[in-house]
């Protein structure tokens, strides 16, 4: 009864930002289970839904996704209905074709990992930047060698290894809905036979990956040895390089076949999954290796989208 | 139960993490923001270094919805663009700020967004200073806004309000020399001081063709500001009436819904309701093939012959045969052999009784060895 007093409040115009954040802030629960309850009926409707946890999260995780796209877009959007608006902001959503990466292997603790990892890394580039870590186990040093980055570009990656230390990996689990006794439990399967979680990791990979690449469309195709070897050696387009390689194993496999002479960490790009973020003892081991000679391109990356000035 | 736990533990954490949103985004460092035009990462603004950096894109279709993301993800900025026309947004960032100018047309879009790092006051004073100092220097600064600030309407405006306060002062100062010079040089009369007369005149001339395009500066621009309220105030209207419009869409889609599900329901109790019948029909089928087979089991072939009036022609003969659905056998000195099929109320007798009243029978006998059965 409660909830349909504040969604009724909800449906009244809302004609100052001020108002607009107050009442949202007033009814954070209601517009979660709102939204939560249409991701729900929209995997129902098509197919994609079991009664079980695994789908009550990815719908609460979801709907979650929703609610804060709709309390900053909506703040443009006064005058305004707010259940009004975020219903039509849902409906734009799910009228895209395939918008949630579904499959039923991936409600499971490790296919959720994997998953909301991944999805992270498209909004977040300290996420992006982590599942060199997470899925391939390279450090920052690793990674800086990987994609042959300046001095500039390098320091970036250090902060977003630094942020997802610090914050952002545990904000990622989360928002993913990983408990510490699911991760707790992950790792005792892999401390007995780490081959299997690898394994199964690696069959749930693809899937995930093809989904997440599409968030890039100008950027989707996958490039030749060739065409890779050209990026290495002019030093350019770096947004693309960080993005796709951490989101396409076949090319990551490419890359670091060419990269392999110069890199320090030749630990191969075999899925070796992580499920904890880098500790700081690894920080201290690149900075070593970054002293002693780092990657020896010492010339600033450029990036195909931007221009700063 | 555990599971139940689980559940509103992590919906607790969502709501968290929703209600720290503001807080977060007024917080953090930018670090590289992302960019997002209808969902789809289109670049990143450089936001480390402490300078501008600036994004944009133009695609052959409308831009929908832009975000704007720090590196930890967290959407600093969303905008939900118009279908067609120019719309322009501020995002506050920590101490930044990203602007963001977005161009709609049907079958275009184009987006700039610029990251604008916060600076200090003491870096702000200087800057004006300097800029103010580089343009008096200048000829003709008089006409020129301050640079830096002149495309934001409010400082644009109070900036050309100085300038006018300024020019008309300049204004002032040169006629009161005027005055000054006509009273005391009435009666000196020299061809150099015509000359600087000229030459006053001309500047006061100037100054007075200046002073009438400041004004018509100004009202340009007050034009502009009344254009831009009207497009404000427009784009309000369309705003609440698009909304009004996706509300009234949600409201039939959802009663659309309903109706389905009623439907649904309809259909269901419909389904249920032909299966109960289908079984009924079942029940009654079987029962129906029961006394079917009970009759065929009360039935008694009878056989008789039968002869009839004479002129009687074969045709009706057949007719009736096939009538009483009799089986014909030989026929022997005028007496046709008939057998049927008797069911469970007829008897002989009165079967023989019925058919000795048909209008065509002559006779009709149960033995071929009894003459006359009649
Ligand atoms: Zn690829």
């Amino acid at each position: 009864m409660a909830q349909r007093v504040d969604l009724a409040n909800l449906s009244a115009l809302v004609s100052t930002v001020e108002e607009f954040d107050r009442l949202t802030a007033d009814t954070l629960p209601d517009l979660l289970d709102h939204a939560a309850g249409q991701t729900r009926r929209y995997l129902r409707e098509t197919g994609q839904w079991a009664d079980d946890i695994g789908h009550e999260k990815l719908a609460l995780r979801w709907g979650y996704e929703l609610v804060e796209r709709f309390l900053v877009c909506g703040r443009s959007e006064v005058p305004c209905r707010p259940l009004f608006l975020l219903d039509s902001l849902i409906a734009k959503f799910f009228s895209q074709p395939n918008p949630l990466c579904y499959h039923k292997d991936l409600c499971s603790p490790l296919g959720r990992f994997l998953d909301g990892l991944t999805s992270r890394a498209v909004l977040s580039r300290d996420a992006l930047t982590a599942l060199y870590y997470h899925l391939y186990g390279f450090g920052q040093g690793g990674v800086v060698q990987l994609l042959g980055l300046g001095p500039a570009e390098s320091q970036r990656v250090y902060k977003n290894f630094e942020r997802w230390r610090r914050t952002g990996w545990q904000r990622a689990v989360t928002e993913i809905g990983m408990t510490e006794a699911e991760l707790r439990e992950l790792e005792i399967i892999q401390n007995r036979d780490p081959q299997r979680l690898n394994q199964e990791a690696d069959r749930l990979i693809p899937m995930v990956q093809e989904h997440y690449r599409r968030s890039e469309p100008e950027h989707f195709p996958c490039l030749s040895r060739r065409q890779w070897e050209d990026l290495f050696h002019h030093g350019y387009g770096y947004d693309y390089q960080v993005w796709h390689l951490a989101l396409c194993r076949d090319c990551m496999a490419e890359a670091y076949a060419i990269r392999l002479d110069g890199l320090t960490e030749t630990r191969g790009v075999q899925i070796d999954l992580h499920l904890r973020p880098l500790l700081k003892g690894r920080v201290a081991s690149f900075l070593w290796v970054q002293r002693g000679g780092g990657n020896g391109t010492e010339r600033p990356a450029q990036r195909i989208s931007t221009a700063s000035r | 139960m555990e599971q139940n736990g689980q559940l509103s533990g992590y919906r607790q954490h969502l709501v968290e993490a929703l209600r720290q949103h503001p807080r977060r985004r007024y917080r953090e460092e930018p670090g590289s923001l992302q960019v997002f035009v209808n969902q789809e990462c289109i670049g990143t603004l450089d936001c480390g270094w402490g300078g501008t950096s600036l994004v944009s894109v133009s695609q052959d279709k409308p831009i929908r919805v832009i975000e704007l993301r720090t590196a930890s993800g967290v959407l600093a900025g969303s905008l939900c663009a118009r279908d067609i026309g120019v719309q322009t947004a501020r995002f506050p960032v920590g101490p930044h700020a990203i602007e963001v100018s977005i161009c709609n047309q049907l079958d275009r879009g184009t987006l700039r967004a610029e990251f604008r790092p916060a600076v200090s006051f003491i870096q702000r004073v200087r800057r004006v200073a300097s800029a103010t100092l580089a343009a008096v220097r200048r000829p003709g600064w008089m006409m020129r806004p301050l640079p830096g600030i002149a495309h934001r309407t409010g400082w644009g405006r109070a900036a050309v309000l100085s300038q006018t306060a300024l020019a008309l002062a300049v204004l002032f100062l040169v006629v009161d020399r005027l005055a000054d010079r006509t009273g005391t040089w009435k009666t000196v009369t020299t061809s150099a001081a015509e000359k600087a007369f000229v030459r006053q005149e001309h500047r006061l001339a100037k100054l007075v063709e200046q002073q009438a395009s400041v004004i018509q500066a100004i009202k340009v621009q007050q034009r502009d500001v009344a254009r831009l309220d009207r497009a404000v105030a427009a784009a309000d209207r369309q705003s609440r009436k698009r909304h009004e419009a996706e509300a009234l869409l949600l409201s039939r889609l959802s009663s659309e819904a309903a109706d389905r599900e009623r439907m649904w329901n309809e259909i269901q109790s419909l389904t249920a309701a032909k299966e109960a019948l289908s079984k009924d029909v079942a029940v009654l089928e079987s029962r129906a093939v029961v006394a079917e087979a009970r009759r065929e089991n009360s039935v008694q072939p009878f056989r008789f012959w039968v002869s009839f009036h004479d002129g009687t022609s074969d045709k009706s003969i057949e007719e009736l045969i096939q009538g009483i659905h009799g089986r014909k056998g030989p026929v022997d000195a005028g007496w046709y052999s008939v057998e049927v099929n008797l069911s469970q109320p007829q008897s002989p007798a009165t079967f023989v009784e019925s058919l000795r009243k048909t209008k065509i029978v002559k006779a009709v006998k149960t033995n071929l060895t009894t003459t006359q059965g009649q």
